[in-house]
């Protein structure tokens, strides 16, 4: 078992202190506006390696937020819709304009992510968030 | 957290239940951050409420029937439509429909109708080292550098500070969260710094550097930006990352405080016309003399001077029959505009002075289109001085980018194509 420590921002749905699901990994920076279509949750950046999958039921992780204001707007719509994460994890510090979203969304967030989850880590790969880490069972690597 | 006797009877239902909610939001919010206490804010950049996110404009319908209002003084952000004349943009009918629901909403709550992304342009300057609370990335860079008011990157969390008028103490407003943690050493000649494209590439490089750090930009030679530039500069950082708040000795106000020899230990970049020039390759993928379809000026929203150089460079001229060419702005500059004969010289010539929105804001979005059935996407090739709107629109609106000066972007709608890229000063000298 590996064990990931990160900083719990948003604890997300009271019913939801435990997260289990399948890891979306984006290797790079994410701007809800422009990397990703509002409707469907479909990751539209033409240069990212996760482009066409989708964030619904996965948690999305990703180095850090970036661009326009409306990115807390296009989470939280999603998240309205069903489209949304299930949970984000980020390298960096949480921005403070997306966790607005995750509130929002009931959506649970890690920040500041101990960086060897993105070595380790891989798109596809199931991983439980619990409090303030991330597990990756060993069956799973 | 620690809340004042006023704060609690607010979290207690005694302003109405609709208060109480929303200060509860602000008081997760704050305690998520580990804030001790909520501020009084002093002015408010309130959300878009845009018809093209589900659910957003019934929303704020629904706020203002229960008779709520802001206690700040409130601006608005951009709409995806010119409400008072739709059929500028070519805007679905249904969902002008449902923006309109927005346009109602927003007096009964006492929101202003500005509708822009840049309220700093037409008066709401808040004072230095006072606490607002503003969504818009480009307002939001601006405020914080350019006239020390304290803003994080807001969101709809900015409704509730609008109604409560009250913002966690945390992040950009506490004066630990405002010293520079990277140094960007430019080398630059005031040839490569000289218009708005220029400084909305060195504003991109910058963001993707420093991402979410606050940058102290350095430079030997000491350039005096224009309104449009230094706008342009924010809006680029806050779009390749996520820069609040940057300081440039020499011409944002806080950078006086910091000892430039001791911020050198901080982590290093130094940025040449090399990398400028590799930046805006990558933003124009079409080769010269190949056809051109749509021109953008005005992303963040265009000044009067802009405004006012584009009609007379345009005075007796039209642009080429297959480009659609619009100038985004606010609808202020635009009746300003219209006062001063500008507007029906761009419309002579062909050109359409649009308020309220911009492209990226529009139904022209992949998924909007498709909702409507309009044809996607709408245009080709975009040309823009607005690296902004260009890394925006190649995703959203599926154009090919091309980055030119404001002066180039005007030569190649009239012949409808692509024109020289050359580095030299447009003839573009803003006054306002």
């Amino acid at each position: 078992m590996k064990v990931f420590k990160g900083k719990r921002i948003v604890k997300g749905s009271a019913q939801l202190d435990t997260i289990s699901a399948p890891c979306l990994l984006c290797p790079h920076s994410f701007s809800f506006l422009g990397d990703i279509d509002s409707h469907s949750g479909k990751i539209i950046r033409i240069d990212s390696p996760c482009k066409d999958m989708h964030i619904s039921q996965q948690i999305l992780a990703f180095t850090a937020s970036k661009g326009s204001s409306s990115g807390c707007v296009i989470l939280s719509s999603l998240a309205k819709e069903g489209k949304g994460p299930v949970a984000i994890i980020t390298l960096q510090p949480a921005d403070y304009n997306l966790v607005e979203g995750a509130i929002l969304g009931e959506i649970p967030f890690l920040a500041e992510i101990d960086p060897q989850f993105f070595k380790e880590i891989q798109t596809g790969m199931q991983i439980t968030i619990q409090g303030n880490t991330c597990t990756l069972l060993e069956k799973e690597q | 957290m620690k809340l004042t006797e006023y704060e609690k009877k607010m979290l207690q239902g005694e302003y109405g239940q609709i208060r109480a909610k929303a200060l509860d939001y602000l008081v997760q919010f704050g305690e998520a951050f580990g804030a001790e206490k909520l501020v009084d804010i002093s002015y408010s950049h309130y959300p878009a409420e845009m018809a093209i996110y589900d659910g957003f404009c019934e929303d704020v319908e629904q706020y203002a029937n229960q008779n709520i209002q802001v206690v700040v003084p409130t601006t608005s952000s951009t709409l995806c439509c010119d409400i008072e004349d739709p059929s500028l943009t070519n805007c679905p009918s249904e969902l002008f429909f449902l923006q309109e629901k927005t346009k109602h909403a927003f007096p009964k709550m006492g929101i202003l109708e500005t509708f822009t992304c840049t309220p700093q342009q037409i008066g709401f300057v808040p004072p230095m080292g006072s606490y607002i609370s503003s969504v818009e990335s480009s307002a939001i860079i601006y405020f914080n550098s350019v006239l020390g008011a304290r803003t994080n990157r807001g969101g709809l969390f900015t409704r509730y500070s609008s109604i409560t008028g009250k913002y966690p103490a945390m992040g950009y407003l506490l004066d630990q969260n405002r010293s520079p943690s990277c140094y960007c050493e430019l080398t630059l000649s005031p040839n490569d710094l000289s218009r708005i494209d220029q400084w909305s590439i060195l504003g991109y490089l910058i963001g993707e550097y420093a991402q979410d750090q606050v940058p102290f930009i350095h430079s030997s030679n000491k350039p005096k930006p224009t309104m449009s530039q230094i706008v342009s500069l924010g809006a680029a950082m806050a779009t390749s990352g996520s820069v609040t708040l940057f300081h440039w000795n020499g011409i944002t106000p806080e950078a006086i405080q910091y000892d430039t020899s001791s911020l050198k230990d901080l982590p290093y970049v130094q940025i040449s016309k090399k990398e400028m020039l590799e930046t805006r390759a990558k933003f124009t993928v079409v080769n010269e003399n190949q056809p051109i379809d749509f021109v953008v000026l005005g992303c963040p929203h265009a000044t009067l001077s802009m405004i006012q150089h584009v009609a007379t460079k345009m005075e007796g001229k039209t642009i080429h029959e297959n480009v659609t060419f619009w100038i985004c702005t606010n609808r202020m500059t635009k009746l300003q505009s219209s006062h001063l004969g500008f507007t029906q010289t761009l419309e002579r010539a062909g050109i359409r002075l649009i308020a309220d929105t911009c492209p990226v804001e529009s139904h022209m979005r992949s998924n909007i289109c498709s909702r409507f059935g309009v044809p996607f996407p709408c245009y080709q090739t975009m040309a823009s001085n607005s690296l902004k709107m260009l890394h925006y629109s190649k995703n959203l609106l599926g154009v090919k980018p091309v980055l030119l000066s404001t002066d180039q972007c005007i030569e190649s709608a009239v012949i409808g194509k692509r024109v020289s890229m050359d580095w030299k000063e447009d003839n573009y000298n803003e006054s306002i």
